[in-house]
C-alpha cells in the first residue's frame, strides 16, 4: 500500500491526519512506506483509534479505492487477532462489536470518553412506582422490577444497544449504529409487547406492571459514568417520557418519527407535544370485542 | 350429481357424456372458456374436472387459484403432463381426484366418476356432521420432558396442529418475481420455525406460502395457543426487521387438536382427518389476518388468554373461536394495513 493511500485511510478516521506533520518528516521529502505505517499505527494506538483504523482498512479492501482493488494480505490475520480479544466484526454495520463472551461496555468498546456522538436514546420508567412500592412487600417489588429490567436489557442488547443507566424503576438505553432511531423505537415497542406477555402469564404482583417509554435522538457527550451524563438530548428524552407518555405507551420525537418509514410510521398516532408541536405515540391495544 | 368437465379438447371425452342407466351421472363436457363463470355457480352443486392439457402456465395458475377462492367446489384435475408440482396442495384446497401422468387422461371413466362422486359426497357429509375427534382411535400422548423425546416415527399421536399461511398468494405471485418471492417466503418460514421451536413445537410441513406445526400434548396441555399469540405480537417486528417484502405480510393461522401418524419426512403423503380438517379450517373459514381456534384448542389455552378469544361461528359442525388481534396506537385498525377485519 502506498503512503498516499495509507494517509487516505487514516483520514477516514481522523479527518485532518497528516503523516508528515506527525512524523516530523519535511513535507517535500517522501516518507518510506514502512516508516509511514509505523507512525500511523503508533498515533492511532495512542489515541485509541486502532479499531477504527482497521475498520477503515476493511472498508477499503471491500470497496476498493477509486475503482482500484486494494489488497492487504495480512488483514485476515489482523482481524482474527482482534476477534481473539473479544470482538466480532459486523459487516452490516462496518464496525467491530463486543462479542457475546466479552463484557459489554457502555461505549461498545469503541467510543471515546468525553467525545460527542449522535445517539438514539430510549428512556424507560415504571409507571406508578410510588404507589406500587407502598402497596406491596419490598421483595415482591424487587423481583418484579428486576424482571422488567431483564426484559428491557434483552430487547436493548438484541439490537446492539446498551443500557447506560438503571436505577430501581427505570433507566436509559443508547443506540449508536446504523438505523439507531429505528432500533431504539423497535426496542421500545418490543418492551411493550413483552411486558404484555409477562403481565399475562408470569407476573407475581397482583396488578400489571406498566412502563412509559420515550425515544429521542441527537448529539450527546459520551461518558462511561452515565450518571454524570447530561445534555439536551438526555433531558429531552426524559421530558418526553415523564410529561408526554401514557403508562403502557411509547412516545417518539418528531425527528425519530420521520426516520420510521412506511412499515412503522402508520402504527403511531400524532399527539400534542412540547412547544406547541407534536410527538408520536405507540401503544398496544386490541381490537374491540 | 352433476359432473362438469372443462377441457380444450371436448371431443376427447365425448364417450363420457352418453351414460345410460339408473345410476347415470349427469356429465357435461364443456369448453374451457366457460370455466370462470361455471366455477362460482358450481358450489355444492357439481363435481368439476379441469383438463390442464393445452393450458399455458399463467392460465393454469389462474384457473387453479379460482378454485382456491371457491372452497365449496369439489374438483378433480386431469394432468397427463404432470404439470402440477404439489399434488398434495390440491387436496388441501379441496380436490377429490387427480389424474396424473401415470394414469393418463383415459383414466377418467364413468366408473371412476361414480366412485369419485360417492367419495366427494361422503367427504361432505363427514365434514358437515362428524366431530372427527370422537371417532379416532386412542392415540398416544407424549409425556416426555419436551414432549418430543417419546415420539417415535411411524406411530400415531395426538398433537395440537397450528396452521399458518400467507394471505393472498396469487396477489403476491403477481407482484413479485418468483425468485424474490421464494426468498421472502423462506424468511417467513424461518420466522415461524423459530417461534414454533421456542414454544416446544416443530414446523412439520411447509409448502411455498405456509405450513403446519405440531405441538405435543403433555398432560393435555401445550404451548401452541401461546405460540399463536406470540406470532401475532411479533408480526410487526418480523415485517420491519426480517421480511424481504417492501410491504407488510398478512397471514392467517388456525389451531386445532387431532391425531396423525408421525413421520419425520415425506409428510405430504400422510392421510389424516385431523390434518385435512385444520387445512380446511385455515383455508376455507379463516379470513385474512385471523387466528382461529377450535373448541378443543381453546381448552388448551390458559385462563389468562381466554379473555382475548371470542366465538367466531361454526364450521364443519364445530364451534370455532378467534383470537383478538393487536391493533396499533389509538385502537384504529385502519392504521394497520395487515389487519383486515
Amino acid at each position: 500500500m502506498h503512503v498516499d493511500l495509507m494517509e487516505k485511510v487514516a483520514r477516514m478516521v481522523i479527518s485532518d491526519y497528516d503523516v508528515h506533520e506527525r512524523s516530523g518528516f519535511p513535507s517535500n521529502i517522501p516518507i518510506p512506506r514502512a516508516d509511514a505505517a509505523r507512525h500511523i499505527l503508533r498515533d492511532f494506538a495512542q489515541e485509541g483509534y486502532l479499531l477504527k483504523l482497521i475498520e477503515s482498512l476493511i472498508e477499503v479492501t471491500a470497496h476498493g479505492d477509486m475503482g482500484r482493488e486494494v489488497r492487504i494480505p495480512l488483514l485476515p490475520r489482523i482481524i482474527a487477532e482482534i476477534e481473539e480479544q473479544g470482538y466480532r466484526y459486523s459487516a452490516e454495520k462496518g464496525v467491530f462489536l463486543e462479542a457475546g463472551g466479552r463484557e459489554r461496555t457502555m461505549g461498545w468498546g469503541t467510543l471515546h470518553e468525553g467525545k460527542t456522538y449522535e445517539f438514539a436514546l430510549l428512556r424507560v420508567d415504571i409507571a406508578g412506582n410510588s404507589k406500587l412500592v407502598r402497596r406491596y412487600p419490598k421483595a415482591l417489588i424487587s423481583a418484579a422490577y428486576s424482571n422488567v429490567r431483564d426484559l428491557v436489557t434483552r430487547s436493548v442488547e438484541k439490537r446492539e444497544g446498551r443500557i447506560w443507566s438503571w436505577e430501581g424503576d427505570g433507566g436509559l438505553a443508547a443506540f449508536y449504529f446504523i438505523d439507531k432511531t429505528i432500533q431504539a423505537t423497535l426496542c421500545g415497542m418490543e418492551v411493550i409487547h413483552e411486558l404484555f406477555i409477562y403481565n399475562l402469564f408470569k407476573r407475581d404482583l397482583p396488578e400489571p406492571v406498566l412502563v412509559r417509554l420515550a425515544v429521542h435522538a441527537g448529539p450527546c457527550r459520551f461518558l462511561q459514568s452515565a450518571k454524570e451524563s447530561a445534555g439536551d438530548t438526555i433531558r429531552r428524552a426524559e421530558m418526553l417520557e415523564s410529561r408526554y407518555t401514557l403508562p403502557g405507551c411509547l412516545t417518539v420525537s418528531p425527528g425519530v418519527f420521520t426516520d420510521l418509514g412506511s412499515k412503522l410510521s402508520p402504527l403511531f398516532t400524532q399527539v400534542a407535544g412540547p412547544d406547541n408541536g407534536s410527538v408520536y405515540r405507540y401503544g398496544l391495544e386490541w381490537e374491540k370485542k | 350429481m352433476k359432473v362438469l368437465v372443462f377441457t380444450r379438447t371436448p371431443s376427447a371425452f365425448a364417450g363420457l357424456a352418453v351414460q345410460k342407466g339408473k345410476k347415470a351421472l349427469r356429465i357435461e363436457v364443456l369448453p374451457m372458456a366457460g370455466v370462470r363463470d361455471a366455477i362460482p355457480a358450481s358450489a355444492n352443486e357439481a363435481l368439476v374436472y379441469l383438463d390442464l392439457r393445452g393450458l399455458g402456465e399463467k392460465e393454469r395458475d389462474k384457473t387453479l387459484s379460482l378454485l382456491n377462492k371457491h372452497p365449496d367446489v369439489c374438483f378433480g384435475i386431469i394432468d397427463p403432463a404432470g404439470a402440477v408440482d404439489d399434488v398434495a396442495a390440491l387436496f388441501h384446497a379441496g380436490a377429490v381426484d387427480y389424474i396424473g401422468k401415470k394414469l393418463g387422461a383415459g383414466a377418467l371413466t364413468a366408473r371412476r366418476l361414480s366412485k369419485v362422486a360417492e367419495y366427494s359426497r361422503s367427504v361432505d357429509q363427514a365434514s358437515d356432521t362428524l366431530d372427527l375427534s370422537e371417532d379416532m382411535p386412542e392415540p398416544m400422548s407424549a409425556e416426555g420432558s419436551d414432549g418430543w423425546s417419546e415420539i417415535v416415527p411411524g406411530r400415531e399421536y395426538r398433537f395440537a396442529f397450528l396452521y399458518i399461511e400467507a394471505d393472498d398468494a396469487e396477489e403476491l405471485k403477481k407482484r413479485y418475481e418468483p425468485a424474490n418471492l421464494a426468498s421472502a417466503m423462506e424468511t417467513f418460514r424461518g420466522f415461524i420455525d423459530r417461534t414454533v421451536t421456542q414454544h416446544g413445537g416443530r414446523l412439520w410441513m411447509w409448502s411455498r406460502f405456509g405450513g403446519l406445526a405440531l405441538f405435543p400434548l403433555r398432560g393435555g396441555t401445550s404451548l401452541a395457543p401461546q405460540c399463536g399469540l406470540r406470532i401475532l405480537l411479533a408480526r410487526i417486528f418480523y415485517d420491519v426487521e426480517e421480511s424481504l417484502l417492501p410491504g407488510r405480510l398478512s397471514f392467517r393461522m388456525a389451531l386445532s387438536v387431532g391425531s396423525t401418524l408421525y413421520q419425520k419426512s415425506n409428510t405430504g403423503g400422510i392421510v389424516s382427518d385431523g390434518i385435512n380438517s385444520i387445512f380446511h379450517l385455515g383455508q376455507r373459514f379463516a379470513r385474512p389476518g385471523q387466528f382461529l381456534l377450535t373448541e378443543e384448542a381453546f381448552e388448551l389455552s390458559p385462563q389468562q388468554l381466554r379473555g382475548y378469544i371470542l366465538p367466531a361461528g361454526t364450521y364443519e359442525g364445530r364451534r370455532i373461536m378467534r383470537m383478538l388481534r393487536p391493533v396499533p396506537a389509538a385502537g384504529n385498525p385502519e392504521n394497520d394495513p395487515a389487519c383486515e377485519t
